[in-house]
């Protein structure tokens, strides 16, 4: 499994990205907040796993991305788990998986650089200054 | 509905006399009955579409004088006590006085109206030492006590009503007693003059199993040593609430000649001066030592340690960002070091790789306070690899050998056996050592911090509000005031971690205890009494889940002038179950879209600073845009600092 991912990203990284149309980016929103995408990847895509700008390799394309959704059913079933949950075809159609896929590449984030943020200029100045006299 | 009207016109010819006057008990209660029954009128008048009545009687605000006395600040007025009258409940306010009990916390009954009372009147001044704080749920009353505790490093007092008051608070109590926190719990019994269903007796039983040490004396001079015990047991390790059940009848009791009974502190468990000369030559005999410091009772304690660690030159692992009475999170020597090839590890009170010097174990009261073997907590080992802790909390593995004593009181011992072996040999090459540790750890602080921020700026502008954003803003308004962040962050995504500076014993409190959800805006109170009187604000990134179980401590905040800045984390739901449910439906393979049932809170939203403004906090908000943040938080901090409660409602990403 662990190389049909590797190879999955391989074709991915080569291929371009069909544009999606306007209704399944609105069905991909509605369908992502109300299977919870939301809870990890933030209600745009910025939360603490972000997806927005493509920065997740599992949506660098399509079918890798279904396929990373169809894994993981059968890890530690009984234990409480915050991690990825698996959705199947059965809970989340391909279609609609494909519309969350839609609208997942094309959350932007645009956050502002580390050095634009005074607050990060702040802390990295005082740790610089701390750098030169730590005692 | 006839009585009603008349007792309207009644309570509103008042009102056009507009005279203040006094009242008796009898014409108060009168008139209270009046104005509920012209609220009832003008509701249901409105409700028929009728004209509402013009006006309805009020009780009148109280003056500031009545404030003052309330609050403590003035002294009621002098009267002529009762020739040859001493209560016995002044002797137990008096024992709480002498053991430096500030504060105690209680949501009031009969069962200590006694105590009560000597509380508010004796003593010069009456109500100072302890003052008596008003909690309006028991579980409250002991989130108090936990988070002064754990500010202070030193307990305060909580007073409970019998068998109902005990078991509102069992929870906080577990809570406590998990995170071996020391509170004195007394807990009023009356068995002769109020429902038999609010006595039992052995009460203290209900919660034995999760406390140190109970007592149910049968004597004044009994309760006032028992008092006494109760404050040592809970201050000596393994630390946690105690509980002195004292009946009605005992806090009544004429105490005639009778005295407080000299105190005599606790001891405390050390380890012997060969064990310290044993440690003493590890540490120096070691190229790279390293001190794993956990958590400490006492300020004084972090003070011994930082001397430690600098008579080494050693490196320092510290748990400030784990918990209260750790090590200076950015002091010099605190970070990996030069190099992580250790070869002498000891612990203060938490594991290493040599030597650990801890308390005994709460594990070690197990069979004493459980034959029941009820077993909360030790039902069973933690099951390794199965969900880790983050590295910040995980516990280093377990030590060669471990020294059962306390590491606090044992320092000094340490501190001792160094000083009389160091030679000049040491001296150079430690001196050497500690400049190495220096520069690797603010080398390492750097490379810690910029990947840090490269994570964090991501969603900075989004909405709702990236958590990573509602602390960072938050830290140029903190960072030169004295503060302490009393509420756990686990929730919320720890990000203060690395982006404040945790240097103060109190700068974090640290986790539920239990994990119980409710706590943080009790455990905010009691770090906010802690802070009161110390020139100290408190942070309290609170939950919105937890703040619904016990939201009338925001009106202790008010009523009290506690210096607290709760800021929402807003994410309308128990989001930690949200993400559970979605799990276990992917597991088991149906309705993932169905998981927001019973886990959120929407439908309707709820207005928190609505909420806070009722309690009399000052509040603002909901906030969704990030660029309003700022703002938010000079007014919130402006106004804490002042002594006054404020709240921020932030609308936020989940985690």
């Amino acid at each position: 499994m662990k190389q049909s991912i590797i190879a999955a990203l391989a074709i991915a990284s080569s291929s371009g990205f069909a544009q999606a149309d306007t209704s399944s980016i609105s069905d991909g929103e509605a369908l992502y907040l109300a299977h919870g995408c939301y809870s990890c990847h933030g209600y745009n895509g910025t939360g603490r796993t972000p997806l927005a700008d493509g920065v997740s390799g599992i949506t660098s394309d399509e079918e890798l991305f279904l396929r990373y959704l169809r894994l993981r059913a059968d890890q530690n079933p009984d234990a409480p788990s915050n991690s990825m949950p698996s959705y199947s075809e059965y809970v989340l159609p391909d279609d609609d998986a494909r519309a969350i896929y839609a609208y997942v590449r094309q959350l932007t984030d645009e956050p502002p650089a580390v050095e634009d943020i005074d607050v990060f200029v702040e802390l990295i100045n005082e740790a610089e200054k701390n750098s030169s006299d730590p005692e | 509905m006839r009585r009603q009207t008349a007792l309207f016109h009644m309570s509103q010819r008042k009102d056009e006399d507009g005279r203040a006057h006094r009242v008796s008990r009898r014409s108060f209660i009168g008139q209270t009955a009046g104005v509920g029954a012209a609220s009832l009128i003008g509701a249901r008048a409105d409700a028929a579409g009728q004209d509402a009545p013009q006006s309805q009687e009020k009780l009148p605000a109280a003056s500031p004088a009545a404030l003052d006395r309330d609050t403590g600040v003035t002294a009621p007025p002098a009267a002529v006590p009762r020739t040859g009258h001493v209560p016995g409940s002044d002797l137990m306010v008096q024992v709480l006085r002498d053991l430096g009990i500030e504060y105690v916390a209680a949501n009031p009954a009969s069962s200590f109206e006694g105590l009560h009372e000597s509380i508010v009147n004796h003593g010069d001044p009456p109500n100072r030492m302890p003052e008596l704080i008003t909690a309006l749920h028991e579980e409250s009353a002991v989130d108090m006590a936990h988070g002064y505790a754990k500010a202070e490093g030193v307990p305060m007092a909580v007073m409970l009503h019998a068998t109902v008051g005990v078991q509102h608070a069992a929870m906080a109590i577990y809570q406590a007693y998990q995170s071996q926190t020391p509170i004195v719990i007394i807990v009023g019994r009356d068995d002769q003059f109020f429902r038999q269903e609010q006595t039992a007796n052995d009460i203290a039983g209900m919660v034995r199993a999760f406390t140190k040490w109970d007592a149910q004396p049968t004597t004044l001079e009994g309760a006032l040593a028992d008092l006494q015990r109760a404050y040592n047991e809970a201050i000596t390790p393994p630390r946690g609430p105690t509980v002195v059940v004292i009946d009605n009848s005992l806090q009544k009791e004429e105490a005639g000649d009778l005295q407080v009974p000299a105190y005599v502190p606790p001891d405390y468990p050390t380890m012997s001066r060969q064990q310290a000369q044993d440690i003493a030559s590890g540490l120096l005999a070691a190229d790279n030592p390293r001190l794993n410091v956990g958590r400490l009772r006492t300020p004084a304690g972090i003070a011994h340690a930082v001397t430690l660690a600098e008579m080494l030159g050693a490196s320092v692992q510290s748990f400030a960002t784990s918990g209260a009475m750790s090590f200076p999170q950015r002091h010099w020597l605190a970070g990996p070091g030069a190099s992580t090839e250790y070869d002498y590890v000891l612990g203060l009170e938490i594991g290493a790789q040599d030597v650990s010097i801890q308390g005994p174990p709460l594990s070690s009261m197990r069979e004493d306070r459980d034959p029941g073997g009820i077993g909360f907590g030790f039902v069973r080992e933690p099951v390794p690899g199965i969900r880790p802790l983050p590295p910040s909390v995980r516990p280093p593995s377990p030590a060669k050998e471990v020294v059962i004593a306390d590491a606090e009181a044992s320092l000094p011992l340490l501190l001792d056996a160094i000083a009389r072996r160091i030679d000049e040999r040491d001296r150079a090459r430690i001196a050497q050592r500690a400049t190495a540790t220096a520069k690797a750890n603010a080398a390492h602080r750097q490379k810690q911090l910029r990947q840090a921020l490269e994570v964090r700026r991501r969603g900075w502008n989004g909405s709702p509000v990236s958590l990573a954003r509602l602390y960072a803003e938050l830290w140029p308004h903190i960072r030169d005031e004295n503060w302490c962040l009393s509420s756990p962050s686990v929730f919320s995504s720890q990000h203060h971690i690395v982006l404040w500076d945790h240097d103060r014993p109190y700068s974090y409190l640290g986790s539920h205890g239990g994990g119980g959800i409710g706590y943080c805006i009790g455990a905010s109170a009691g770090a906010g009494l802690a802070a009161r009187e110390r020139n100290r604000i408190v942070v309290n990134i609170q939950c919105d889940g937890d703040l619904n179980y016990t939201p009338g401590a925001l009106w202790t905040m008010a009523h009290h002038k506690l210096p607290v800045l709760s800021v929402m984390h807003n994410n309308r739901g128990y989001h930690q179950e949200v993400m559970y449910l979605h799990y276990m439906a992917g597991v088991r393979n149906r309705g993932t879209d169905r998981m927001h049932i019973g886990t959120t809170l929407r439908e309707p939203h709820i207005d928190y600073a609505k909420l806070a403004e009722a309690y009399g906090v000052e509040s603002e908000g909901p906030i969704e845009d990030p660029a309003e943040l700022e703002a938010a938080y000079r007014r919130g901090v402006a106004a804490v600092k002042a002594g006054r409660p404020y709240l921020i409602d932030v609308i936020t990403q989940p985690r």
